[in-house]
């Protein structure tokens, strides 16, 4: 057996052995009957509506798609249309009284509206064209959807008010403008386009029709939805040349930067729905016999209000460990090293595992890694672990560390490292927060040698050559002169304790306090 | 003796009857242009009672497909047919194709299938029925007097049987196109030479019957119509993986583009679930 052929059968029992992430408390099976697809969150955030096509479900020779509703647990499910042609694309409005849905029922896709049990269903469009995928304004008065005429052409975005009047073309591009979300704010609507050849988000002023990018890339995104305060937005991504069920969700700040996978949510995972609370997001999974609806209790870093940050980013949003291999599979599990070893320019660097976020193999070269710190350090060298272990379903697979383009980590549940006084700009590029641990620094100037403690320091710059070094004083005083000894001992925030030439700084910045 | 005897007259009555087309020995009392012609009239008749989805991305993926199979095609039978594609908005998974030339491709199917390459398998497979002229043959040796149903239903209010919950005319020529099982061997024969030399992988036609499959158990009245006119034995899906696995792939420079609207895009703007 060789050993690529060994590496390939460990994985595939890793990977056959994984736990169900329903196990890990993150994400879950809400509705796993029939096909069930699109969840919508009714206000009050105790019920998702949805729609389903069931194989008991006979109707005239066809099982026809209906909406359905059912708790948040899973229990309580009910049906509440019972078309005999497809009925799908559900959207409660934002008082919870109405329900707004597609229906083939007239021939062809068309918007209707009913009382949220179902009843008192009536169309709103009722065009031989097709109109689909509706979402309310924040104020439950107007109703955007994507359209195209019966003639031909492409989607357009179109508004109407929640009675079927005033209805209004927004977009007229040749472009395919789908998939409309509104922001809470009313004022503007997220969209996907193939303006660039691949989907991406853009969002159009709906006073005046202007349009701009949101999240643009070369791969494929779709299905945007604003999370209730409108400060994030959850969307679903996958590969410029991937098939959709390689999609995932991805959460982003509302103005699209920090996009963040949800490496917890098993793929495809598709049209995600932010719960009103904004801690979970509910979204549609392809098991093995159909559609599935499922729920995923976002990380709390990323549910909490704000604006969602680089170290997040890094960690993936997941609560697993997560390696990405360069063949294109992704491992899930818990990494059971103590210790990355790193090989700096500056020296050795033992990493503990709960200080580590990610781990980055993106340079090409065997070995080179950029590895980002929890707490925003970042190092480049290389690794000098052979393998990684990750443990799932009770057995341990070795990893070489070849085989892998990503490493994320879940956030470490250590004690809390000691503040950091002083941010160490390497001459590698490398950006480290250090404590005020340091020895002090001792400089000859003009014959003398004065010792500099790092309570004094407020800013230390190195010449290239490390022999030269002009330190800023925190009372203002600045001193210049040679660096005595070639070793500086910096004591990480991170944990690790280094000694490195002063040759290899290139300035000591003070953060915080002493 | 008696065997060659048999087999001589057939000959013979092929040669009588003039049949072209990508097999031999089959009578065929229609014409190339009397396929065309048939298919023409019976487009018109289908279409009054489907709603075909006019949409720019999807109508360039489905002719990008098929001029592609075309431009490919190994067999010069399926270059005397002016075909054209057509997506029928109904969750119903099936495809049929007019004698002649027009070939119907329902949303149903194309939900089933996951890449390009599987609805490309489909496509090759209804192509094949047309470029092997299974229809008029069917029609020509089976029942002649089907024929003056057709040909009188749009004029003479006669009764027929309610087959179909779409209309009764579409539900007719449904019923007329059900192949027997020697012409969908036939079909998925040349559909995966079609497919194989277009580029596309032709392991997807299997592929997606082992869904179809999947779906008649779980979703069986969707795929009922599909199920009765292509029947889906084991034989009939192993049979289409082992050819598969027989052919020889083309040289990459020999094949065409890639479509610009992309397959995954496509089904996504349409997409119900």
């Amino acid at each position: 057996m060789t050993g690529r052929t060994a590496l390939a059968l460990g994985l595939l029992c890793l990977a056959a052995t994984s736990p169900s992430l329903a196990e890990d408390g993150s994400a879950r099976a809400v509705v796993t009957a029939g096909s069930s697809a699109m969840p919508s969150w009714t206000p009050d955030g105790t019920h998702l509506v949805f729609h389903s096509r069931r194989k008991e479900e006979k109707q005239r020779g066809i099982a026809a798609r209906n909406i359905w509703i059912v708790s948040t647990d899973g229990s309580g499910e009910r049906q509440l249309t019972k078309g005999t042609k497809d009925e799908y694309h559900p959207a409660v409005s934002p008082d919870g009284k109405k329900l707004l849905f597609v229906s083939e029922l007239n021939g062809s896709r068309d918007i209707w509206i009913a009382d949220l049990d179902g009843q008192n269903a009536v169309p709103l469009t009722d065009d031989p064209g097709t109109e689909d995928q509706p979402a309310w304004s924040p104020d439950g008065r107007q109703i955007v959807y994507a359209a195209f005429p019966k003639e031909g052409g492409s989607f357009d975005l179109w508004l109407m008010y929640a009675d079927g009047s005033g209805r209004r073309r927004l977009t007229t591009t040749p472009a395919n403008e789908i998939f409309p979300a509104w922001h809470p704010s009313g004022d503007t609507i997220a969209y996907v386009t193939d303006v660039n050849g691949n989907f991406d988000i853009y969002t159009i002023d709906v006073r005046d029709g202007r349009t701009a990018p949101l999240v643009v890339s070369p791969d494929h995104e779709a299905r945007p939805a604003w999370s209730r305060d409108g400060t994030k937005l959850a969307f679903t991504r996958w590969p410029a040349h991937g098939r959709t069920s390689d999609a995932t969700p991805w959460v982003a700040n509302a103005d699209g930067t920090a996009p963040i996978e949800l490496t917890a949510a098993p793929a495809p995972a598709l049209h995600p729905a932010w719960s009103p609370d904004g801690r979970t997001l509910a979204f549609q999974h392809r098991g093995e016999k159909g559609w599935e609806i499922w729920t995923l209790a976002l990380p709390a870093d990323i549910a909490a209000p704000g604006r969602l940050r680089l170290a997040q980013q890094v960690r993936g949003g997941a609560d697993v460990d997560t390696a990405k291999l360069r063949s294109g599979d992704t491992l899930r599990g818990t990494l059971t090293d103590p210790h990355l070893r790193v090989r700096t320019a500056y020296g050795a660097v033992e990493l503990g595992r709960e200080a580590v976020a990610t781990v980055l193999f993106d340079t090409g070269e065997r070995g080179l890694a950029r590895i980002v710190l929890a707490n925003g350090d970042t190092l480049s060298g290389f690794l000098e672990n052979e393998a990684i272990h990750l443990a799932a379903g009770g057995r341990t697979q070795s990893v070489p560390v070849d085989a892998i383009a990503q490493l994320s980590l879940r956030a470490g549940r250590g004690a809390a490292p000691p503040p950091a006084a002083f941010r160490a700009l390497m001459r590698n590029g490398d950006s480290l927060l250090v404590t005020g641990a340091f020895a002090p620094l001792r400089v000859r100037v003009g014959g003398r040698t004065m010792e500099v403690s790092a309570a004094e320091v407020e800013r230390i710059d190195f010449t290239e050559a490390g022999n030269k070094a002009e330190v800023v004083l925190r009372s203002g005083d600045r001193v210049s002169g040679e660096v005595v000894g070639d070793r500086l001992p910096l004591v990480l925030a991170a944990g690790p304790r280094l000694a490195v030439h002063p040759s290899s700084v290139r300035a000591l910045n003070r953060t915080g306090g002493p | 003796m008696r065997a060659a005897v048999r087999a001589g007259g057939a000959l013979a009555l092929a040669a009588a009857l003039g049949c072209a087309g990508v097999h031999r020995f089959h009578p065929n009392f229609y014409s190339v242009d009397g396929d065309i012609r048939l298919g023409e009239q019976l487009s018109k008749e289908v279409e009054g009672e489907l709603l075909l989805l006019r949409h720019s991305a999807l109508n360039q993926l489905v002719n990008t497909v098929g001029r592609r199979l075309l431009d490919a095609s190994p067999e010069p039978a399926f270059k005397l047919f002016p075909y054209s594609y057509h997506v029928v908005d109904s969750p119903e998974v099936n495809a049929f194709a007019l004698p002649g030339g027009p070939v119907y491709i329902n949303m149903g199917i194309v939900e089933v299938c996951d890449t390009e390459d599987e609805l490309a398998s489909v496509m090759a497979h209804e192509m094949s029925h047309v470029a092997a002229r299974h229809a008029t043959e069917m029609l020509t040796t089976q029942n002649l007097s089907q024929l003056a149903i057709i040909a009188a239903i749009s004029v003479i209010p006669i009764p027929i049987p309610p087959i179909a919950w779409e209309g009764a005319k579409l539900g007719y020529v449904l019923t007329l196109l059900r192949y027997s099982r020697g012409k969908e061997a036939e079909a998925d024969r040349l559909g995966l030479r079609l497919m194989n030399a277009a580029g596309y992988d032709p392991t997807a036609m299997a592929s997606v019957f082992r869904k179809l499959s999947e779906q008649q158990r779980s979703l069986p009245s969707v795929v009922e119509r599909f199920i009765s006119s292509h029947p889906l034995s084991e034989d009939r899906m192993r049979d289409a993986e082992r050819r598969a696995a027989q052919l020889e792939r083309p040289a990459a420079t020999a094949v065409a583009a890639a479509s610009p609207s992309t397959f995954p895009q496509v089904k996504m703007m349409f997409a119900k679930d």
